[in-house]
């Protein structure tokens, strides 16, 4: 009889203890996939977003308080909208666009909703422009392009596409390159509620808007938002040249440090923070989930190798007489070892694919409810746990190994 | 007669009030709106500074300051017209420059050719505002500029001149013809004198040169008849400048 036929045999016949033994593994790694798995789909997700949104920066009123970066502009507080020319004005390397944005409530058609005063990039190039002058003589001192950065030239960037000028682009770039008086762009969700098309009118602050474009669906609350020229909105809600939040897309990481002190000295009433700075509590959330997992799966494993070790000495205790006959005919301490590791390599293997198993069916069942972004199983806590479970199996199994290797024949048949 | 005699030197000091407000006569016309200001001057092609203002608080009178010595040491090249952004007829050139939506007190300087040469605020100095007088064919370019065109410009030797068969082929180009702006300058203008300081360029030129500026204001270089019109082509679509997909490219967008 082949060695592993004797160790399937072993387990068919004492099913209860290997069981046991084998949740216990399974526990453990099944706690580390699935907590491993929703923290890493919760970093991709703040990976993939930041890179949407490119190096952000915010600058808001002084006393606003923020918590989602989609929700910006929904504090209520206002800055005057003259801190966008001063932006502009100084042109500060780096920044590549940006999107001052006045948020109000207002009624359509019987239904509440928030309009969002946005200003056109075209509004920003023509106040740009009025430097030439002063651009064209620092570039010509400086022999160069004056103050540049790679792929960039370190002010307002002024390259307009096709893609640019789509109004729809709006949803995921979230710049407008130009927009009528009275345009409105109509978040997703609001244009089914409201059963609104490209081409369709709407009253809106006693006057006709013409619907530009219904955005795309892009998953956050812009869905529910009708957006018009920043002007526009201001004039006719009575509110001035104010704004809830200017939006600073800035060319790269690199510059952002400098920009943000820039910003900082040029507008010190107001708060500059980045998107980093935002997602930071998201970011400590999912290192704090990642090193708990870690922690439950050290725990569960050490509760696991416990279990398996009790099984594994009861196990060779019961088997005593089993072992004596074979060593008596002939069966070395080495096979006896082996016979062992096997038994407890199977259950750690074992322990480890169901725990796998267990551990990916409840992040992809859980997992979107509790953080809120698609799930996809971690890779690498599939790799560590199984291999974890292995390991903790055999080295829990040492001991009943030796014991099982230095088991004399002679005495085990005198319990016969 | 008593009523009469009291209310004179009222009148008196109201109007001797209102022209302090409004500055010197010679500077500022008191019966016109800055739009209209803003017409008069063009035609005389002189530059127009405009100071907005809300309150006139100490920066503002150091700008109005400035500016007033520097518009009469220019007297025949610049006007000056002080507007307060609530000033119910000054709303049409308020509107004109968004002024309401810029910190105050600033200044703005407009070309007789309606480009603007200069804007800042807070506070300015003459140095800077003697930057923002340009010749006319300067104005050109940076009119050209703010219209978001790439302004071509050749520098020739008479009127009579050539300028280089690159800057034509780039004029002619399906790349950039659509988005640039010829404008040529003789070196036997006097007037232009200033701007062949400003661009680094000896007015006596035997052969043609030609310098290119991408909005708002980059300068992507001078070439001379060396240069062909392919490695020119190739340079502005590697700073981006012209948008167009080359541009895109390049930039790796």
């Amino acid at each position: 009889m082949k060695i592993h036929n004797l160790v399937w045999k072993e387990m068919k016949q004492r099913p209860a203890p290997c069981v046991a033994a084998l949740m216990a593994v399974a526990l453990g790694v099944a706690a580390l996939v699935s907590i491993q798995s929703v923290a890493a789909s919760s970093q991709t997700q703040v990976a993939r977003q930041m890179n949407e949104l490119g190096a952000n920066v915010l600058v808001l009123p002084k006393s606003a308080t923020l918590e989602d970066y989609y929700a910006a502009d929904l504090h209520g507080e206002t800055m005057p909208e003259s801190y966008v020319t001063d932006i502009i004005m100084a042109q500060a390397v780096g920044v590549e666009e940006m999107a001052p944005k006045l948020c109000l409530p207002a009624t359509v058609q019987d239904k509440q909703v928030t309009v969002t005063g946005i200003l056109p990039r075209s509004e920003f190039f023509k106040k740009s422009s009025w430097q030439s002058v002063d651009l064209m003589f620092q570039e010509m001192e400086s022999g160069g392009l004056g103050q540049s950065h790679e792929n960039c030239n370190g002010r307002t960037c002024q390259l307009t596409d096709e893609a640019m000028k789509d109004l729809k682009s709006y949803a995921k770039t979230r710049v407008v390159h130009d927009l009528a008086p009275y345009d409105l762009l109509v978040g997703a969700d609001l244009a089914s509620q409201l059963g609104l098309n490209d081409g369709d009118t709407l009253e809106l602050y006693g006057e006709q808007f013409d619907v530009a474009a219904v955005l795309p669906a892009s998953g956050t609350i812009d869905d529910q938002r009708l957006f018009a020229h920043l002007h526009t909105v201001q004039d006719l809600s009575g509110e001035g040249p104010v704004v809830n939040v200017i939006e600073v897309m800035a060319c790269c990481e690199d510059v952002t440090a400098g920009l943000i002190t820039n910003l900082e000295d040029l507008l010190p009433d107001t708060r500059v923070i980045t998107i980093s700075q935002l997602v930071e509590a998201q970011v400590g959330m999912n290192r704090l989930m990642s090193r708990l997992s870690l922690l439950l799966f050290a725990i569960l494993m050490l509760v696991g190798g416990a279990s398996v070790a009790a099984v594994m000495f009861s196990n060779v205790s019961e088997r005593r007489k089993e072992m004596g006959t074979l060593m008596a005919l002939g069966a070395t301490p080495r096979l006896l070892h082996r016979l062992v590791f096997m038994k407890a390599a199977c259950l750690g293997l074992f322990g480890g694919v169901c725990g796998i198993l267990v551990g990916g069916l409840i992040a992809m069942a859980f997992g979107p409810m509790i953080v809120d972004v698609p799930m996809s199983v971690s890779t690498s806590a599939m790799l560590w746990g199984c291999t974890g479970a292995i390991l903790v199996a055999l080295l829990s199994s040492y001991l009943p190994a030796r014991k099982a290797a230095q088991l004399d024949p002679s005495i085990c048949f005198q319990d016969v | 007669m008593k009523d009469r005699f009291t209310f004179s030197p009222c009148l008196a000091m109201l109007v001797a009030l209102l022209a302090f407000q409004g500055g010197p006569a010679s500077l500022q016309a008191a019966d016109s709106s800055g739009v209209q200001q803003l017409e008069t001057p063009a035609e005389d092609d002189q530059h127009t500074y405009f100071l907005f203002y809300r309150n006139n608080d100490q920066r503002t009178a150091a700008m109005e300051k400035t500016i007033e010595r520097h518009v009469a040491a220019h007297a025949d090249e610049a006007a000056f017209r002080k507007v307060n952004v609530f000033d119910k007829n000054e709303q049409e050139i308020v509107n004109m420059y968004d002024a309401r939506r810029m910190s105050v007190p600033s200044v703005l300087c407009v070309a007789p050719n309606g480009a603007v040469t200069c804007v800042y605020n807070r506070a300015v100095s003459g140095e800077q505002l003697k930057r923002s007088l340009l010749t006319p064919k300067y104005a050109d370019v940076v009119l050209a500029l703010q219209e978001g065109k790439i302004a071509v410009v050749s520098l020739v030797r008479d009127a009579e001149s050539e300028p280089l068969a690159a800057a034509e082929q780039f004029m002619d180009s399906g790349d950039f013809k659509d988005s640039a702006t010829h404008v040529k300058v003789s070196a036997d203008d006097a007037s232009e004198e200033e701007f062949f300081t400003r661009v680094k360029v000896d007015r006596n030129i035997d052969a043609a040169k030609m310098i290119l500026f991408a909005p708002p204001g980059r300068y992507l270089g001078t070439f001379d008849a060396t240069t062909s019109f392919e490695t020119i082509a190739q340079k502005v679509h590697a700073s981006g400048s012209c948008s167009c997909e080359k541009c895109q490219e390049a930039r790796g967008r």
